[in-house]
């Protein structure tokens, strides 16, 4: 409904819309990009498809928050691929991390800290999969959707993505114990 | 005959969707459950996803907070205000206008036999271009 009055042009409409997708959507984008600033430019750009492309919804192939999901995603990746990280990705474990979370204030989240800090040496798309499947409790069909890949491709994504993971976590604690 | 899945399939299973049944592919569940309630190990692999599940869910789960200011700016700045567009619209127009009347006015060095003489103002100019010759007129 509301988006029907976004596609029409609606200002009002495409402002309540805003209101009820930026907060997932800012979180989704943080987490895949897993820097604020760019998360912020990238839902920007997907506020901006989501205004001039609204007529291209089709309701009948999802819902309005997940054709979103897909967009924000997108632009994610895209701000990703255009930035080219040159850095190798063992670097990534000894930089701190700018997810905007409380993990770092929190001594007393240590585990916490340290999983952010080896979801930064994942690749953005890894980090998206795993905010949709546990953070959003996105199916995997749906994962895939957002990602435009297969449902298979999805769990080997996911699985890689475990299994670095826990070795990233491993490794941290054998060199914290030396 | 009962389907099965393979121990192999099984690890992949949990190792993708974690330790939670209720995630796991709905055509595969039962079967797989059938197969971790059969191996020590893999009752062992389901415990250690499930803990790790839940650590993946807290971290992609972390409050972002939203600053409203950033919220509404967002939504203005992703859809052209109408004035806008009208400035840039008006502002178009106004630049061709402006090319369309100055163009004709300054020298233009690739043709010298066109000649502009200094100090004439634009109405005379306007006047001198638009004037038809002798020769012209004998065309109108």
């Amino acid at each position: 409904m509301l988006m029907a009055r976004v596609a029409d042009g609606d200002a009002r409409a495409f402002t309540a819309l805003v209101g009820e997708l930026y907060g997932p959507a800012l979180r989704l984008a943080v987490r895949t990009t897993g820097d604020c600033g760019e998360a912020e430019d990238a839902l920007q750009t997907a506020l901006t498809r989501l205004w001039t492309e609204a007529r291209r919804f089709d309701p009948a192939r999802g819902s309005v928050g997940g054709w979103f999901r897909r967009i924000v995603v997108n632009a994610c990746l895209d701000r990703r691929r255009r930035l080219r990280i040159v850095a190798p990705i063992e670097a990534a474990a000894h930089v701190a991390s700018d997810l905007p979370t409380p993990y770092e204030a929190s001594a007393a989240n240590e585990r916490a800290r340290r999983l952010a800090v080896a979801m930064a040496a994942l690749n953005p798309r890894q980090r998206a999969a795993i905010t949709l499947f546990h953070g959003e409790g996105a199916t995997m069909a749906e994962v895939a959707g957002a990602l435009e890949t297969t449902a298979k491709a999805v769990e080997g994504l996911l699985a890689r993505a475990r299994v670095e993971l826990v070795r990233s976590l491993a490794g941290d604690r054998e060199t914290r114990d030396e | 005959m009962t389907a099965t899945l393979s121990y192999f399939r099984t690890a992949e299973i949990i190792a993708a969707y974690g330790g939670d049944p209720a995630r796991w592919p709905d055509a595969e569940r039962v079967m797989t459950r059938d197969v971790v309630a059969a191996n020590p190990a893999l009752a062992t692999a389901v415990a250690e996803a499930r803990t790790f599940d839940a650590d993946l869910a807290a971290w992609a789960r972390s409050v972002v907070p939203v600053d409203p200011a950033k919220l509404v700016a967002a939504g203005q700045t992703a859809r052209p205000q109408p004035v806008l567009r009208w400035a840039v619209g008006a502002a178009i127009a106004v630049s061709l206008a402006g090319l369309l009347t100055v163009a004709p006015l300054r020298p233009d060095r690739a043709h010298p036999g066109v000649v502009i003489t200094t100090g004439t103002d634009e109405a005379t100019a306007f006047a001198q271009i638009f004037t038809p010759t002798p020769d012209e007129e004998q065309f109108l």
